[in-house]
C-alpha cells in the first residue's frame, strides 16, 4: 500500500459518495468522453418545473440608502433635524462610526419623489432612477428587507452565501450545481465588477466561491478590457491544436491520479481545462459587440463602449443571458455613503440607472425577462439619522440592518407591487419582514428548487443556502 | 364517582394488552401440558388471569359510555366479544379443580379473546390495516398521473353511483372522457381541459362538507386525501386523458448533448423537455434541427432557436408535430410571416428581430424611457385636509383616481365629492 493508498480516508471514501459516484454515473451517461465537448449536466435538476431559468443579480455593494431611493417618507419633513426617538432605535446596536455621537438627528431625503403607476395603486420612486422607474410595472419592490449583520463584509457574505461566517458555497454556484450549464461552452456563473464613484469597500473573491461544492461551480470573473479571462489565450507560438494535443496528454495523466485518489477535485481540474480550452472561443464571442445595434447601444447608454462600466456590464449580462448562463452577478461598487451623500449617490445612480432599466427592457423585448429573475440589492440600508453633520442639503448615513429596499423583476415573481412595509422613519418593519434566507428560498423556489431540499454533505451535516432557515414569500411570485 | 368511572374506561387501552398476553400464554402452557400429560398451569396465573380480564372488560364497558363512538358492527361484536372474554375468564378460574372442563372453557376464551381483539385492532387502526403494505401498488419510477390508472377508477368507486350510466344526478356523468368533457346542467364541462386551473369538478371538491355543492355530498363516501391530491394533479396537468408522456429515446437525448444542444427535463421527475441551442446557434439550419429533434417532438415543451440566423420556416412542419410545446423563442431567426398559422397553437413565441416583428429597440427609445410609466394623479393632496396623500387610501371617482391621506377621508369625501373636488 503506497502513501497515497493511506490518503484514501473513510471521509474521502465517502464524499465520494456524493461527487465521485455523481461523476461515475455522469461518465456513464455520457460515454467515455466526459471530458470533451458535453453538455455538463447539473448534480440535481429541478424538483419542480421552474419559473425561472437564471438568475441576473445586481449587487450594489456598500448599500444604497433606502431613503434616498426606494422608502418613500414625506412626514420625515417634519422631523428635520430633531433627534431619533428612542421608542424608534430601541437600543439598536451602532457601528463604532456613529456610536459615538451625541445625537442622531433625523435626516430626511432632499430628493423629490414621483409617483409612477404599476400593477397595485402605484410607487413613489425617487427622481434619482427615473430610468428604472419606468420598470414601475415590471418590478416587485420589497420595502422590508432585513439582515443579521451591521458590517459590509459580513452583510455581503451573507447575502451571498446565506451565512455571515466565510466558507460555504455562493448563491451562484448552488444555482450551477442545481441547474447546471445551458450552455457547454460557458461556465454557469459568471461575475463582473464595476467601480463606482463613492467610498468603495472591499469586495473578495469568495464572495462567488463554490465554498464546500465542486470547485467547477464557482464563478468565474469576467474582466474589463481586451483579455476578459486571464490567461485564456494562447501565448505566442502555441496554436489551438497544440493547445488541444496538451490538454489531452494532462487530462490522461490527471484521469489516472483521480483513478488512484478518487479525488474529485481532481474531475473539477479536468472539466476546468476543458472548459478554458471552450471558453477560448466563446468569450471573444461573447463580448465582441459589434453586432450590437446602434439603437440597442443607445439605449444602454453612452458607458456601454467603455470596458468596465456598469452599462457595459449589463449589456454583456444580457448577452450571456442570451448563451444560457444560468447566474450573472453584477457588482457595482460605492455606495457606502457615511458623509457627503447626496453628493456621492448621484455618481452611482447616474451610473447605473439607465443601463439597469434597458438591461431589463432588453431582456424583455427578447422574451427573456419571462424566464429570467432580476434582482437589485444591497446588503442593508442605511440609517435615517445623519451621520456626521446634518444640514438642510447635506447629510450622511451609517448602515442599517434592520430594513432596507430591493427590487427583483421577471423570472416568475409578481410584476408591478411593493410588499413590506416601515415605519415612519424607515427604521423598524411594520408589515411582511423579509429576511435574506426567504429572499433566498423565493428566489430557489423560482429557479425550481425546495430549498430544503437543495443540499450537499459536508462535515456531518446537509448544508443548504438557506442553512436551517427561510421561507418561500408566496405573495411575490405569480 | 362518574369522573373516576370515566378514568377507570379510559384504562382500557392500557389494560386491554395484559389479559390478551396471559390468556394467550395460558392456552400455549395447557396445550404443551395436555400433550405431555402434566399437570395444569400455577393457580396465581389462572385467578390472575380471570381478574385482568375482568377489569379489562369492565373498563371498556365504562368507554363505550363516553360519546363520540360510531354504534356500528365492529363496535358491537367487539363489546360482545369483549365481555364473553371477561368472563370466559372467570369461569376459567372457577372451573380449574376440573382440568378437562377447564382446558376446554380455556379454548373457548381464547378463541373470544382473538375475535375481540379483531375488531378492537379495526375500530383504532381501520379497516384492513394489517394487510394495507401487501396490497400497495409497487411505486413507479416516475410518477405522473394518468387519467386510465389513477383517476377513472376514483371517479367509478367514489361517484359513479349518481354520475354514470346508472344515474345521471344534474344530468352528469363521469364514467367516460367525452362524458366528463360535456358535462352537467350547472357547471357546463366537469373540467377546464388544457388549463392548470378553473375546473368545475375542483370547485366542487373544495367546497364545505356542509356546502350543499359539495362532491361527494356529505353523508356519501368521501375523497380520501391521497385520492383528492391525485385529482388535484391531474388536473393541474390540464386534465390529460391520453397515456402520461413517456421518456424521451435516451439515444436521441444523447445525440443532443454530442451537439453541445442544451436539453434538460422541466423537472426531475418530468418527462417534458427543455432544449436550447444557445451554444450552438450560430451554426445549426433547419437540416440539423430537424435531424436532432424529430426523435424527440413528442417530449418538448420549451424549445429555444434565439439567434440561429439559419432557421427559417422550414422548420415548420417540425414545429408543428409537437404537441405540448409550450414555450418558442424564434429570437433574431429568419422565420418570416408566412408561417404564423402554425404558431398560433403555441402559448408563448418569442419573435423579437424576426420579420414577423421587426427590431423594436427605436420604438422602446422612443417611449421616453423617463415619462413612460408615469401616472398623473387628481393630486397628491388629500382633498379633504390638504395633507400629503398615502396610495393606499386611492378610491375612482368619475374615471380619476383620487388619493387620501388617511382612511377616514374617503368617508367624508363620499358624502360630498363634489364639495371636496370644486374646492380645488
Amino acid at each position: 500500500m503506497d502513501d497515497h493508498d493511506l490518503l484514501l480516508t473513510r471521509r474521502r471514501f465517502f464524499g465520494m459518495g456524493a461527487a465521485g459516484i455523481g461523476g461515475l454515473a455522469l461518465d456513464s451517461l455520457l460515454g467515455p468522453d466526459i471530458l470533451g465537448l458535453k453538455d455538463a449536466l447539473p448534480a440535481t435538476g429541478p424538483h419542480f418545473r421552474p419559473t425561472a431559468k437564471r438568475v441576473i443579480y445586481m449587487h450594489m455593494e456598500g448599500a444604497p440608502s433606502q431613503l434616498d431611493l426606494f422608502d418613500y417618507k414625506p412626514e420625515l419633513n417634519k422631523y428635520f433635524n430633531q433627534d431619533l426617538p428612542e421608542s424608534i432605535r430601541q437600543g439598536q446596536r451602532l457601528t463604532g462610526m456613529t456610536s459615538g455621537q451625541e445625537r442622531f438627528p433625523v435626516a430626511p431625503s432632499v430628493f423629490k419623489f414621483n409617483k409612477y403607476a404599476n400593477n397595485q395603486d402605484g410607487v413613489w420612486l425617487s427622481e434619482l432612477l427615473p430610468h428604472t422607474a419606468s420598470l414601475a410595472k415590471d418590478m416587485c419592490l420589497i420595502r422590508s428587507m432585513h439582515t443579521d449583520a451591521i458590517n459590509h463584509e459580513p452583510a455581503l457574505t451573507f447575502f451571498n452565501t446565506g451565512t455571515q461566517q466565510v466558507g460555504r458555497a455562493s448563491f451562484g454556484s448552488w444555482a450551477s450545481y442545481g441547474l447546471g450549464s445551458a450552455n457547454a461552452n460557458l461556465p454557469a456563473f459568471v461575475v463582473m465588477i464595476s467601480q463606482g464613484a463613492g467610498n468603495m469597500q472591499a469586495l473578495a473573491a469568495r464572495m462567488w466561491g463554490s465554498g464546500f461544492l465542486p470547485s467547477e461551480h464557482q464563478g468565474c470573473k469576467l474582466r474589463a478590457g481586451d483579455d476578459p479571462v486571464l490567461y485564456l489565450n494562447n501565448p505566442k507560438g502555441v496554436n489551438r491544436d497544440d493547445r488541444r494535443k496538451m490538454l489531452d496528454l494532462t487530462n490522461e495523466l490527471n484521469e489516472k491520479e483521480y483513478q488512484r485518489s478518487f479525488d474529485p477535485e481532481v474531475r473539477s481540474r479536468i472539466a476546468q481545462y476543458e472548459m478554458a480550452y471552450r471558453m477560448q472561443m466563446s468569450v471573444p464571442e461573447l463580448t465582441d459587440i459589434s453586432g450590437e445595434s446602434e439603437a440597442t447601444l443607445e439605449m444602454y447608454g453612452e458607458d456601454v463602449k467603455t470596458p468596465g462600466s456598469f452599462a457595459s456590464n449589463c449589456l454583456r449580462a444580457r448577452r450571456l443571458a442570451e448563451r444560457g448562463v444560468r447566474f450573472i452577478q453584477l457588482f457595482h461598487r460605492g455606495w457606502d455613503q457615511h458623509n457627503n451623500l447626496p453628493n456621492e449617490i448621484k455618481g452611482q445612480t447616474s451610473a447605473v440607472d439607465r443601463a439597469q432599466a434597458a438591461l431589463v427592457k432588453d431582456l424583455k423585448q427578447r422574451g427573456l425577462l419571462d424566464d429570467t429573475i432580476i434582482l437589485w440589492a444591497g446588503e442593508f440600508g442605511r440609517s435615517v439619522y445623519s451621520q456626521g453633520t446634518l444640514t438642510k442639503t447635506n447629510y450622511g448615513r451609517d448602515h442599517h440592518p434592520r430594513c432596507f429596499s430591493l427590487w427583483l423583476a421577471g423570472g416568475g415573481i409578481k410584476p408591478g407591487i411593493v410588499y413590506g412595509k416601515t415605519d415612519d422613519y424607515s427604521y423598524n418593519i411594520v408589515e411582511n419582514p423579509v429576511s435574506v434566507h426567504d429572499l433566498h428560498a423565493t428566489m430557489l423556489h423560482c429557479l425550481g428548487f425546495d430549498h430544503k431540499r437543495l443540499g450537499y454533505p459536508h462535515q456531518g451535516r446537509e448544508m443548504r443556502l438557506t442553512d436551517v432557515f427561510g421561507k418561500v414569500i408566496k405573495p411575490i411570485l405569480k | 364517582m362518574n369522573l373516576l368511572l370515566e378514568v377507570f374506561g379510559r384504562m382500557h387501552p392500557m389494560l386491554l394488552h395484559m389479559p390478551m398476553g396471559m390468556l394467550f400464554g395460558l392456552g400455549i402452557y395447557e396445550l404443551n401440558a395436555w400433550r405431555k400429560s402434566k399437570k395444569s398451569a400455577p393457580r396465581i396465573w389462572v385467578s390472575t388471569t380471570a381478574l385482568v380480564a375482568a377489569f379489562t372488560a369492565g373498563s371498556g364497558w365504562m368507554l363505550h359510555e363516553e360519546p363520540g363512538y360510531v354504534e356500528d358492527f365492529v363496535l358491537e361484536w367487539h363489546e360482545r366479544l369483549g365481555i364473553a372474554t371477561g368472563i370466559g375468564a372467570i369461569l376459567c378460574a372457577m372451573s380449574y379443580n376440573n382440568t378437562t372442563r377447564y382446558r376446554k372453557t380455556l379454548l373457548i376464551t381464547v378463541g373470544l379473546m382473538l375475535g375481540a381483539g379483531h375488531f378492537g385492532g379495526t375500530m383504532t387502526h381501520g379497516e384492513g390495516f394489517l394487510l394495507e403494505p401487501l396490497q400497495r401498488e409497487p411505486k413507479e419510477v416516475v410518477e405522473v398521473v394518468s387519467y386510465a390508472d389513477d383517476i377513472a377508477p376514483i371517479f367509478k368507486a367514489k361517484c359513479s353511483k349518481c354520475h354514470s350510466a346508472r344515474k345521471q344526478k344534474g344530468e352528469l356523468r363521469l364514467d367516460k372522457p367525452e362524458w366528463i368533457l360535456k358535462g352537467g346542467e350547472d357547471d357546463g364541462p366537469a373540467v377546464n381541459a388544457g388549463h392548470p386551473d378553473g375546473h368545475p369538478i375542483l370547485e366542487r371538491m373544495l367546497l364545505d362538507l356542509e356546502d350543499e355543492d359539495h362532491m361527494p355530498p356529505e353523508g356519501k363516501r368521501q375523497l380520501t386525501d391521497k385520492e383528492s391530491d391525485l385529482i388535484k394533479e391531474w388536473l393541474l396537468l390540464g386534465a390529460p386523458f391520453g397515456p402520461p408522456l413517456a421518456a424521451a429515446d435516451p439515444s436521441a437525448i444523447q445525440r443532443l448533448r454530442d451537439n453541445l444542444v442544451h436539453v434538460q427535463t422541466v423537472s426531475v421527475d418530468s418527462n417534458e423537455l427543455y432544449i436550447d441551442f444557445a451554444a450552438t446557434a450560430a451554426d445549426i439550419n433547419n437540416q440539423i434541427v430537424i435531424d436532432l429533434l424529430t426523435p424527440l417532438t413528442a417530449n418538448i415543451v420549451e424549445l429555444s432557436l434565439a439567434r440561429a440566423r439559419n432557421i427559417d420556416d422550414g422548420l415548420m412542419p417540425l414545429i408543428a408535430q409537437m404537441p405540448r410545446l409550450e414555450t418558442l423563442s424564434l429570437v433574431s431567426t429568419s422565420i418570416t410571416s408566412e408561417s404564423e398559422a402554425t404558431l398560433e397553437d403555441i402559448a408563448t413565441v418569442h419573435l423579437f428581430d424576426t420579420a414577423l416583428q421587426p427590431e423594436q429597440i427605436g420604438d422602446v427609445l422612443a417611449v421616453d424611457l423617463i415619462t413612460e410609466g408615469t401616472i398623473e394623479f387628481a393630486s397628491t393632496e388629500c382633498p379633504v385636509t390638504g395633507k400629503i396623500v398615502d396610495p393606499k387610501y386611492t378610491i375612482v371617482y368619475q374615471g380619476k383616481e383620487v388619493q387620501f391621506c388617511c382612511p377616514n377621508c374617503p368617508k367624508t369625501f363620499w358624502e360630498d365629492p363634489s364639495k371636496y373636488l370644486d374646492n380645488k
